[in-house]
């Protein structure tokens, strides 16, 4: 039996996630914002399985599943938008805080 | 466990015509290639069909994830019907624009597929699934524009903004499954009723609630998540831009109704508020930037952000209790939406096909281009004129009954609040006049500019354009056609 | 004593290496720290008697997913990132004061109902209050012997049967979303679109 107390991976979760946020809200490379987005996905994950444990169910362990195949296809297309991008202006650079104003 | 393949009708209807449509698009060469469409529309009539055939019933399968029920039909055939419409003014607009056309119809298909499936998921994975099954897609049929640098960067946005709800929508779902172990809605509404007193709940649970709800705020285009709307709308092909401002919306709509109404309604207390000030926010910041635009798209891209406040406001009634006037008030508040969301189809759609075909062969679209438009072609002007019309809530015209429908709603029980939000509603009401009463002005009162292309809008286009057009007014001057159809529709949601 | 100690080297890289993934100036080695972090996590799971799931982290993430970044960093020359950070240092601070806020909320939620005694997974300590016990996986393990796969896949393919089936359309949508998206020959150039975008005011 482990000692450690099941809210240890739910904080560690949770600062997992606040660094991809903060990487997302201060970096302006795409690749890098897109690695931040895998980092709250992973965030997810890892409180969805610490969650499962917690009750003894299977739901989490799907949910999180469900999460890896969706990132996947996620993932997939938005290089294919960064790729496209890139031959039309040469950057793969944004800034996020103008892309959120209009 | 058996599966009840004919409460699934309508989506296996749609994903064989998915495939269908994918495979007759490698068979079919140049010209031809546009048979696509009459293809996919065959298949939507069929989903239809099934649909029509379930009518009625009550079925559940998937261990109670899926459910088919009054409900679930209604919203069905909203969104079935509205791939109709947007596969008639899809035709001429891909057909001639060089776009890829049969992997276009494919994408469309698969997203309508996740829409048609999210009304009947009663558990957030499945919910989520199906939700990424229609932003998926999407992300890619904004960018079909390839050789456009503007739609680059409006898909690019689009991406990012999708992706970042949907990673904070699922921090918010994590939390409820570590809360209440369990990913079904009524059995998280079962689980937060016995162990949360109201007026001190858990805050963790609340934040958590407040993530799933911000996450559903960027797919509804609700302030302050709104910005990302006027520049994907503008820079997406238009019936994709349609499709993102009816079809999308409503499902966003959809999958908030769900979780809101089925999961998390012991907790109204605490999220109704927070929607009645954004639905405030939302509807005044549409307007307010409709006002300023001179281009139709971004005119109708900020008036659809309005239109999704005024859709939000019967959530800000919403009651936890489960007495009889609670119930009754969330009941008139989902009808609402539900209303809302029929009429927001007809007459928007109704309008992006107007511009659709205005935009034809001379690319025109900015307000400065409709001078004239009832006399160089009385029937897109005419049309137009009613779509607008209806948006702005005139009367004879379907857009009437759905914001008194609203008002019902917000005055069931009256309260200052519902009062504030009604009288919101009116402002905004009178705000909207005046934009789109402006346009209206140029198609019928100004002078056509010197050389002004008459617009050739195609049969389709027509057709879809008469049909809603009739549909606006008949709706509007008889409701009781849908009301009678929405008044059975109820929100038991399988308790 | 050794789970212990396991969690704490994981967690260790595991964040580590997430804040190496927002720090780091070149793009690979950004990659590459991604790995480190995902495989981490992947021990994590091991630690959180989710054995599957590890080693679906490992194939899938690792294996796939970083490998997709990779190429593309390649495909596209782009390995440095001069800019580093998008903006001046007021907004990094208030992007950071944000992460810290939540960061700060979530923790505070979760100290006390998860940390105490009963929230040792396994333990036979009664929750006291708000506290949460947990109930563990080892009982279903012990009972399968086979490492948790019949545990998830009598929920997957039972319950979540359809959202399977509709991952698969997924995966078929990102497939031909891509090749639309990526694909440099371009349908031929003189069949422009309709004149397009904003019209200046």
């Amino acid at each position: 039996m482990t000692a450690i107390p099941i809210g240890a991976h739910l904080i560690l979760a949770a600062l997992i996630f606040t660094v991809g946020l903060v990487g997302v809200l201060i970096r302006r490379n795409l690749i890098v914002l897109f690695m931040c987005v895998e980092l709250m996905l992973n965030a997810v994950n890892l409180t969805l399985v610490a969650a499962s444990r917690i009750w003894g169910a299977a739901d989490g362990q799907v949910f999180t599943f469900f999460i890896i195949v969706v990132a996947a296809a996620e993932v997939v297309v938005g290089l294919a938008i960064l790729v496209n991008l890139f031959f039309r202006r040469g950057t793969v650079d944004v800034d996020v805080p103008s892309l959120l104003r209009s | 466990m058996a599966i009840d393949f004919g409460a699934l009708g309508p989506e296996i209807a749609l994903a064989v015509t998915a495939l269908v449509v994918l495979a007759a698009d490698l068979s079919l060469r140049g010209p031809a290639k546009q048979l696509v469409n009459p293809v996919a529309a065959a298949g939507t009539v069929v989903a239809i069909a099934l649909t029509l055939r379930l009518w009625g019933d009550e079925r559940s399968t998937f261990g109670g994830t899926f459910v088919i029920d009054s409900l679930a039909l209604t919203f069905k055939l909203l969104f079935l019907g509205t791939l109709l419409a947007v596969l008639g003014i899809s035709w001429r607009f891909f057909a001639e624009g060089r776009y890829f056309q049969g992997e276009y119809y494919f994408l469309i298909v698969t997203a309508f597929l996740g829409m048609v499936l999210m009304p009947s998921a009663r558990d957030l994975l499945t919910l989520f699934v199906a939700l990424e099954t229609v932003s998926i897609p999407a992300f890619v049929m904004v960018g079909l524009r390839k050789r456009d640098l503007y739609s680059s960067e409006a898909s690019l946005k689009f991406f990012l903004i999708g992706v970042l709800s949907v990673a904070i929508m699922l921090l918010g779902m994590s939390l409820v499954y570590g809360f209440t172990g369990t990913t079904s809605l009524t059995g998280i509404a079962e689980a937060i009723a016995a162990t949360q007193t109201p007026g001190s709940e858990t805050p963790l649970l609340l934040a958590a609630v407040l993530l799933i709800v911000v996450g559903f705020g960027f797919k509804v285009s609700a302030v302050p998540f709104h910005f990302w709307a006027p520049d994907t709308y503008a820079g997406a092909p238009m019936p994709v831009t349609a499709m993102l401002a009816v079809a999308s919306k409503a499902a966003g709509f959809v999958g908030l109704t769900l979780v809101a109404f089925a999961a998390f309604a012991p907790l109204a207390g605490a999220w109704a508020p927070v929607l009645g000030v954004v639905a405030l926010a939302t509807m005044t910041v549409g307007n307010l930037g409709a006002l300023q635009q001179r281009d139709v798209v971004r005119l109708l891209a900020y008036s659809s952000v309005a239109q999704a406040g005024y859709i939000l406001l019967p959530f800000g009634v919403a009651r936890g209790g489960t007495d009889a006037l609670s119930l009754a008030v969330n009941q008139t508040a989902f009808r609402a939406v539900l209303l809302y969301l029929v009429a927001y189809a007809v007459m928007n759609i109704g309008a992006f096909a107007v511009v659709i075909g205005v935009a034809r062969r001379s690319g025109l679209r900015a307000t400065a281009d409709y001078a004239g438009l009832g006399a160089r072609s009385p029937l897109l002007g005419g049309a137009m004129t009613v779509f607008l019309l209806s948006l702005g809530g005139a009367p004879l015209t379907v857009g009437l009954w759905a914001k008194f429908a609203i008002v019902e709603a917000l005055t069931v029980d009256v309260t200052a609040f519902g009062l504030v939000l009604a009288a919101g509603l009116v402002v905004n009401s009178v705000i909207a006049f005046f934009y789109y009463l402006r346009l209206i002005r140029g198609i019928w009162m100004e002078a056509p500019a010197e050389g002004a292309p008459v617009p050739q809008p195609g049969f389709n286009l027509s057709l879809v354009v008469v049909g809603l057009a009739a549909l606006t007014v008949v709706l509007g001057v008889l409701p009781a056609l849908v009301t009678d159809t929405t008044s059975v529709v109820t929100l038991a949601l399988g308790r | 004593m050794g789970e212990t100690i396991a969690f704490l080297v994981f967690a260790g890289i595991a964040l580590g290496a997430a804040v190496a993934v927002v720090a780091m100036r070149n793009l690979v080695h950004a990659a590459l720290m991604l790995v480190i972090h995902l495989l981490a996590v992947a021990g994590l799971y091991l630690g959180l008697e989710s054995q599957f799931l590890a080693v679906i982290q490992v194939l899938v993430y690792a294996g796939a997913i970083v490998v997709l970044f990779l190429f593309v960093i390649m495909l596209l020359g782009v390995d440095r990132d001069d800019l580093l950070v998008a903006q001046g240092r007021r907004a990094v601070a208030g992007a950071v004061a944000v992460g810290l806020v939540l960061a700060g909320a979530l923790t505070f939620a979760f100290v006390g109902p998860y940390t105490g005694e009963a929230s040792v997974c396994g333990s036979d300590v009664a929750p006291t209050g708000t506290e949460q016990s947990c109930a563990g996986i080892a009982p279903v393990l012990d009972a399968d012997d086979d490492a948790g796969v019949a545990f998830l896949g009598r929920r997957l393919f039972t319950r979540y049967t359809l959202a399977f089936e509709l991952s698969a359309v997924l995966l078929t949508v990102a497939t031909i979303g891509a090749v639309v998206l990526a694909r440099r020959r371009d349908l031929s150039p003189e069949d422009e679109d309709l004149p397009t975008g904003e019209v200046t005011a």
